[in-house]
């Protein structure tokens, strides 16, 4: 048997590496289907990348003429690669290692170190948008960006190395962070009652325990709060709607499509939150129906209250009735199409998803008169 | 002459909200077997990661040979092994690259003692598997084997016996005997079963059961 010494950086490294693998494996073909898409409709895939890398930098450079915005664009443009990261961190650092960490005679500095080292690592192909859009615009060359090419470079380095150093920084503070709620966690552990311990049995439904409770006691908050920013965020169409009726084809679009990725995302959610609880229920006499029809009416609650305020802001002018019923029905059959119990593959997942998502706009387009 | 105890801890507190576990708890252990014993919740496992530095605690000096947790954290860490109780952390290595991984991160890392206790408990063929690939019981000697080479000045064991088949749990008893009769490093295990009959008779006793 070979020990050979393994550092704490190639201990990183191989995680991001196999966690990446995984990723690819399981989301890949997604990622393939975009670029096929965005291939069809294209004489060359290069330049469509190339067109939409250089909105990438567009308004940093833009706002590298402008003294005052360039500060904020500069901090906006790194909040984006940070937010990057932030859905990444899985792939960067698991939170389940910290307590072994913790435990590990580890120099902080190479800590902080590896962070930098994978966090640059996963921003990559951000950076490469970045690189190759700068390149686009500094080729092409239009006149408002002659005088600021020096600027322009020096603001799209600053955000590079305020995205890495956010990167840093986020994943050093989740790093404090999980010690900290896992400690929480056992302070919010119940004190064993005095006197009668069994008064404080009281019979419960199991759509409380293994619906309701896990939303916020655990296993499936993360759910619970994916479900209630989806239900605030599924409430603007409607809002914008009632705001500014001139524009409902765009805002039926934004409902159906921030509808769609709403469920897709809360059923993938709570099926990863809900599984151990539900392996663990196999033995129980539960009907396994009811367990997944709870968990699809967990995916499906989020988009009433934005169903219905986009229902009550309709203009009552100008409605075409039947399309608006088809536009529903649509509505309702592709999210119900989401919820396939066994899931299906990630080809199919992908190719449905798109082609519910091309109805819902082609429908949405066409309610107004 | 009584022998200078290998690990300090004093004055500890912790908390776990309105449940105070340690309050001003001191201790020293010295070389040789420790066996941490007391009913589930009396704070077993806390005290190993507080002792490990997984925890912190509110208040508290904790010294091995002298080095301060608090003071050089890093040094204190390298004397001090700590193999919990739950899943192998970091289950993308395999085991000769988790062992590899220790090796580069405690000084007196014996390899030559891994290899042993890989063949006592039976690892050869698990080698070449990612951690996630193995069974918890698999898991669970792997960490162990890292724990009883690690070379450590304190090594914290808890529950090792957990999930491990009938040939291995035999090959640990063994093991821990050996460790009950170490004149230079203390070894601290928690466990609610037997450690083996020579460990047991050799074990020095700490009851957390509260008075």
């Amino acid at each position: 048997m070979a020990a050979l010494p393994l550092a704490y950086h190639a201990m990183r490294l191989r995680w991001c590496g196999w966690a990446l693998l995984a990723f690819l494996r399981r989301w890949g073909v997604y990622g393939l289907v975009a670029v096929a898409v965005i291939g069809a409709g294209a004489a060359s895939a290069i330049e469509i990348v190339s067109a939409v890398a250089a909105w990438l930098v567009l308004p940093l450079f833009r706002a590298a003429g402008e003294p005052a915005w360039l500060l904020p664009a500069v901090l906006l443009q790194s909040l984006l690669g940070c937010l990057l990261v932030w859905g990444m961190r899985p792939l960067l650092w698991p939170a389940r290692w910290a307590e072994a960490e913790r435990a590990l005679p580890l120099a902080s500095v190479d800590v902080l170190l590896s962070d930098a080292i994978v966090v640059a690592i996963g921003l990559v192909p951000l950076l490469l948008l970045y690189a190759v859009g700068a390149s686009t615009l500094l080729i092409h060359d239009p006149a408002w960006l002659r005088p600021l090419h020096v600027r322009a470079v020096a603001s799209l380095l600053a955000v590079i190395a305020g995205t890495v150093g956010g990167g840093v920084a986020l994943l050093a503070w989740q790093r404090r962070a999980v010690g900290v709620r896992s400690v929480q966690r056992a302070l919010q552990a119940p004190i064993a009652p005095g006197g009668n311990t069994f008064a404080a049995v009281r019979r419960a439904h199991w759509g409380q325990v293994l619906l309701a409770w896990p939303l916020w006691r655990g296993p499936a908050r993360r759910t619970g709060h994916a479900m209630t920013l989806a239900a605030v965020l599924l409430c603007v169409p409607g809002l914008g709607l009632f705001i500014a009726p001139a524009a409902a084809s765009w805002w039926l679009a934004a409902f159906a499509a921030g509808l769609l990725y709403a469920v897709t995302r809360i059923e993938s959610l709570a099926r990863a939150d809900w599984l151990p609880l539900y392996e663990a229920c196999s033995m129980l006499p539960l009907r396994p129906a009811a367990l997944r029809r709870a968990r699809a009416g967990v995916a499906l609650l989020p988009a009433l209250p934005g169903a219905l305020v986009l229902v009550l802001s309709l203009p009552h002018n100008g409605v075409r009735r039947g399309v608006l019923w088809a536009y529903a029905a649509a509505c309702l059959l592709a999210c119900l199409a989401e919820l396939p119990e066994p899931p299906d593959d990630a080809g199919t997942r992908s190719a449905r998803w798109l082609f519910s998502l091309v109805v819902l706009l082609a429908l949405a387009s066409e309610v107004m008169a | 002459m009584t022998p200078e105890p290998v690990l300090h801890i004093d004055g500890l507190d912790f908390a776990y909200a309105a449940r105070p576990l340690f309050s001003g708890f001191s201790a020293a252990f010295g070389a040789g077997l420790t066996w941490v014993r007391g009913p589930n919740g009396s704070g077993k496992s806390s005290l190993l990661k507080l002792i490990a530095g997984a925890l912190r605690p509110a208040a508290g000096r904790l010294a091995v040979h002298g080095i301060e947790a608090a003071a050089a954290p890093r040094d204190y860490r390298r004397e001090v092994f700590w193999c919990g109780p739950g899943a192998l952390a970091f289950e993308h290595l395999r085991p000769a690259e988790f062992f590899g991984f220790m090796q580069g991160l405690y000084p007196r890392f014996d390899v030559r003692a891994v290899e042993a206790h890989v063949q006592g408990f039976g690892l050869q063929s698990h080698m070449g598997l990612r951690a996630a690939a193995l069974s918890s019981g698999t898991q669970r000697k792997v960490w162990v084997a890292a724990a009883l080479a690690a070379g450590a000045a304190v090594v914290l064991m808890d529950e090792p016996l957990d999930a491990l088949d009938a040939a291995s749990r035999t090959y640990l008893h063994g093991a821990l005997g050996a460790c009950a009769k170490d004149a230079a490093r203390a070894w601290i295990v928690v466990s609610h079963e037997s450690l083996g009959a020579e460990a047991d008779a050799h074990a020095r006793v700490l009851d957390l059961s509260p008075q």
